[in-house]
């Protein structure tokens, strides 16, 4: 019972980190209707370039920073840059999007090599609480990890649903052309969420180094769990990502715990089953494209 | 809802029983074509097509006019089954098609057209014709021989092309095709799978005059023993087309009967010619 | 185009894209090449380039005539590649251990199907990508079975009367031989009903089951002939390599069988074949000299997506419709090339 509290809590604070990568992933394809199959990659180079901060600046939150203003810099130079060139055809953006994967990922190895490095978690954060219940030991990082990824999407909650720059989001992933009908300036609108969505995932990049490890492969595992969340929950539904991240993480967790033989391959049970059930998702809208 | 007795001596409309009596046909008289029982279709709380019945008998030429957002195109998506009923029946020739999925009602005969033409837009009007030729035939999974190699079909094909003039058009595709001839091939395609009952939605949308003529001439050229229902807003065409019409408005059916005397009926001059009423909108105007 | 007069052979090859001479000029030019690199350590790489090309033929089949791409086609190849690995370590022999991966492979298809129909679009490059990552997984955990990172070592080689897959040579023809007879099918498979009625799914669903075709089971069978060319590719795959490792099916090689198809030419399957001269060609010969290639490579695909989306096989299309109408110059108006010309009466509109 206590391996299974600890399982659970493990897996909660991995869903908090798929939460901010598949969250970003499902807006930029709601709003955009771009697949960002390089959002994995973000993932990782995040992770990389705090990894290089941190270790000229001795700061983690510097490197936290650095991670996520990094990222959204790409997305949107990405953005303004790639993009427009490929005319909305879906697939070619989805397309530009996996070659960018193969750059990405060999500039990275380029630049920090094919080691798996770490970074470390300051101070207190780095050690470990004992809690209450059955005096069980657990490192104060994922609790941290934890916290912050539900406090950014409590943020990203409020953002949503809260305000008139969410509104806009959210009835521009219901329709694009009506969005710009009212004169809002859909160009702005989709760099805004580009640029979220990876800032959001190379915040994530970094956050997630001490549960998942900073090393080339991650980029490939971290993208088809954001896959899996957002079938699962739904493409462009900000609770399915939420619900998605929730399912999948557990699932991954257990798996890795209690089937470890096949656990990479058990994580899938849940997309399937969804599949086969409700082909748009959980919580998505209609049938799918 | 005025009954109107069948008008058996009306061209087209061969061993007809009564139409607009919902029911069981007695021993000897065919079953109808098609036969709605209180079909209704909701939208979260809309009610696109409101407990309708509706009998149409083989050979039928019956038409389906209303306003705008009257249901019509609603009703044929349900006919056709791209939409599911919320409630009510579908027969076709007395048989219940109500939970057929759209490939299983064509291979039972029914065929349809689309408002807003749908054609195959990377392919020639020629593969075009073809896919619609095979369709109803095992050929369509054969992968180890060249559909050209298919001489009865492709001739099938080119004759059903060159009848309603598009005969020298085969090789080209749908973006070189001007918009008559477009809605042209747009029920040639429903009319290369051999239907028995054919769906016409807004067959005469967006054309000129002199194409509407052209697209009236193909309807009134089409079988007798074809079962047709058409869509207009076009009084002339179906003036020239339908020997019966039915009235939708807001979903519901406002009348039926032989194509004068719906003309005549008072409720449908009010939709026409809006003496008053709220709705009304002037001449149940142009697409 | 009139076909009347010309043999059925060329009018099957010529189906409306590119006319039979080229084909059958590719086909020769595949075996006269096959011939030329004997003995050299490119007849090597030429062995890899046509068990990729098989792979990503089966991949365009589905993709560019079926609109439905998949990022798991290498999932596949590993199935075929492990199926012969596994067989042989459990003690089947060599053609048994064929045998034995063909049957998985296609009942790994006939059951993923069943998901991967009910999906198209994005969502199916989705499923697919899990599929193959699927996949992938177990060869890399399961190592009870697979031997996990280390892979599966296949020394058993089929062989018929006097040839055996242990010479290399016979490898090599064999591979030839297997790519010519895919190449074949699957020409002739994208000139016929069926292939026409992907096209159609491809190009309008929705009309297509209204005429009475039942889209779901042209995906089916769609999927699972793309998923067994890719088999059969894993298939040659391990006997070529004598090896077979999680690393054949990790999801860069989904992504470079796609790069090809791209590269290559969606929707014309010869495409596909230059498309894997071009990758291979990056992966064995480019690494060399450039240490950053796969940034290369990535670039380079970044800017054909951008640039000539249709590939390779568009590229040449294009140039051969340049050439006809530069050649048909002043002569009346060309079946197909000009637009229609609107009679006078009608409104004129587009579309």
């Amino acid at each position: 019972m206590t391996e299974f509290i600890v399982q659970t809590i493990n897996g909660l604070t991995l869903a908090g980190v798929i939460f901010l990568v598949s969250s970003g992933f499902t807006l930029i394809f709601g709003v955009m209707r771009v697949t960002s199959l390089m959002h994995g990659a973000v993932f990782l180079l995040g992770g990389y370039v705090a990894y290089s901060v941190i270790g000229s600046l001795h700061n983690f939150f510097w490197g936290l920073a650095a991670g996520t203003v990094a990222m959204g810099a790409l997305g949107l130079v990405v953005e303004r840059g790639l993009l427009p060139l490929l005319r909305h055809s879906e697939m070619a953006e989805l397309l530009a999007t996996l070659g960018l994967v193969y750059v990405i990922d060999d500039v990275s190895l380029a630049i920090w090599g094919g080691n798996p490095l770490n970074i470390t978690l300051p101070g207190v954060l780095n050690d470990s609480s004992t809690l209450p219940y059955q005096g069980i030991v657990y490192p104060n990082g994922r609790f941290f990890i934890l916290g912050v990824s539900i406090v950014v999407a409590t943020g990203l909650y409020v953002l949503l649903r809260r305000t008139r720059v969410g509104a806009i989001i959210r009835a521009g992933v219901d329709d694009r052309e009506m969005v710009s009908a009212l004169g809002i300036n859909v160009r702005v609108v989709f760099s805004a969420v580009f640029v979220l969505g990876t800032a959001l995932a190379g915040f994530a990049g970094v956050l997630g180094v001490p549960i998942v490890g900073l090393a080339t492969g991650n980029d490939t595992t971290i993208l088809l769990l954001a896959l899996a969340v957002v079938v699962i929950g739904g493409l462009g539904s900000y609770e399915g990502a939420v619900l998605g991240s929730i399912v999948i993480a557990l699932a991954d967790t257990y798996g890795t715990a209690y089937f470890p033989a096949v656990s990479y391959s058990v994580l899938f049970i849940p997309l399937v089953v969804v599949l086969l059930v409700r082909p748009q998702g959980l919580l998505g809208r209609g049938a799918m494209a | 809802m005025t009954d109107v007795p069948g008008a058996a001596d009306t061209p087209g409309t061969p061993g007809a029983g009564t139409p607009g009596t919902p029911g069981t046909p007695g021993a000897g008289t065919p079953a109808p074509a098609l036969e709605i029982t209180g079909l209704s279709r909701r939208f979260a709380g809309l009610f696109a097509v409101r407990e309708m019945s509706l009998s149409v008998p083989a050979g039928a030429r019956f038409g389906i006019i209303g306003p705008n957002g009257a249901g019509k195109t609603t009703l044929f998506n349900v006919l056709s089954g791209e939409l599911r009923p919320t409630s009510g029946t579908i027969r076709m020739h007395g048989r219940d098609i109500t939970r057929l999925s759209p490939p299983r009602r064509a291979a039972l005969g029914l065929g349809r057209t689309f408002q807003i033409t749908r054609l195959f837009t990377d392919l020639t009007v020629r593969e075009n014709l073809t896919l619609a030729v095979h369709s109803l035939s095992r050929s369509k999974l054969q992968m180890l021989r060249p559909w050209r190699s298919y001489r009865k079909e492709q001739r099938r094909a080119a004759e059903l092309a060159a009848s309603f003039g598009l005969g020298n058009r085969l090789e080209q595709r749908p973006r070189e095709l001007s918009h008559g001839e477009l809605r042209e091939l747009e029920v040639l395609l429903a009319l290369a799978a051999d239907p028995t009952v054919l769906l016409l939605d807004e067959p005469a949308a967006g054309l000129s005059p002199a194409e509407r003529v052209d697209i009236q001439t193909l309807i009134t050229r089409l079988p007798a023993s074809l079962t047709i229902v058409i869509i207009e807003h076009d009084m002339n065409v179906l003036r020239e087309v339908a020997n019966e019409l039915a009235v939708l408005h807001f979903g519901q059916l406002v009348t039926q009967g032989a194509t004068a005397e719906v003309q005549r009926h008072p409720a449908v001059r009010e939709l026409y010619l809006g003496s008053g009423s709220g709705t009304g909108q002037g001449r149940m105007g142009e697409q | 185009m009139n076909g009347a007069r010309r043999p059925l052979a060329h009018r099957a090859l010529a189906g409306g894209d590119l006319a039979a001479g080229p084909l059958l000029a590719l086909v020769a030019l595949a075996v006269i090449v096959y011939f030329l690199l004997i003995g050299t350590y490119l007849s090597t790489i030429f062995e890899d380039v046509l068990i990729y090309a098989i792979a990503a033929m089966g991949l365009d089949f589905l993709g560019g005539y079926g609109g439905l791409v998949s990022l798991g086609q290498a999932g596949f190849l590993g199935l075929g590649a492990y199926g012969v690995g596994i067989a042989e370590v459990h003690g089947f022999g060599p053609w048994a251990a064929v045998g034995i991966a063909i049957g998985v492979v296609l009942g790994a298809a006939a059951v993923t199907a069943v998901v991967a129909v009910r999906v198209s679009g994005i969502t199916y490059v989705i499923i697919t990508l899990a599929i193959g990552q699927i996949m992938w997984g177990l060869s890399y955990q399961w190592t009870s079975m697979t031997g996990g990172d280390n892979g599966i070592p296949v020394t058993s080689m089929p062989s018929i009367g006097s040839f055996s897959l242990s010479d290399p040579q016979t490898v090599r023809v064999v591979t030839l031989i297997v790519f010519l007879a895919v190449f074949g099918v699957l020409m002739l498979m994208v000139r016929s009903p069926f292939g026409l009625s992907l096209r159609g799914m491809k190009s309008n669903e929705r009309r297509l089951r209204a005429l009475g075709y039942r889209t779901a089971a042209q995906r089916y069978l769609g999927y699972v002939v793309a998923s067994s060319a890719a088999g059969l590719a894993g298939i040659l795959y391990v006997f070529a390599n004598l090896l077979v490792s999680p690393s054949t099916l990790e999801f860069s090689q989904d992504g470079y069988l796609v790069l090809m198809v791209i590269l290559g030419g969606l929707g014309s399957i010869w495409g596909p074949v230059l498309g894997s001269v071009v990758i291979v060609g990056f992966q064995q010969e480019i690494s060399i000299y450039v240490s950053r290639w796969q940034t290369l490579m990535g670039a380079v695909f970044i800017v054909a997506v951008v640039y000539t989306p249709d590939g390779i096989a568009g590229l040449l299309k294009a140039a051969r419709q340049a050439l006809h109408r530069a050649a048909t110059k002043g002569t009346a108006a060309v079946a197909g090339q000009e637009p229609a010309v609107l009679p006078a009466a009608s409104g004129g509109e587009a579309r």
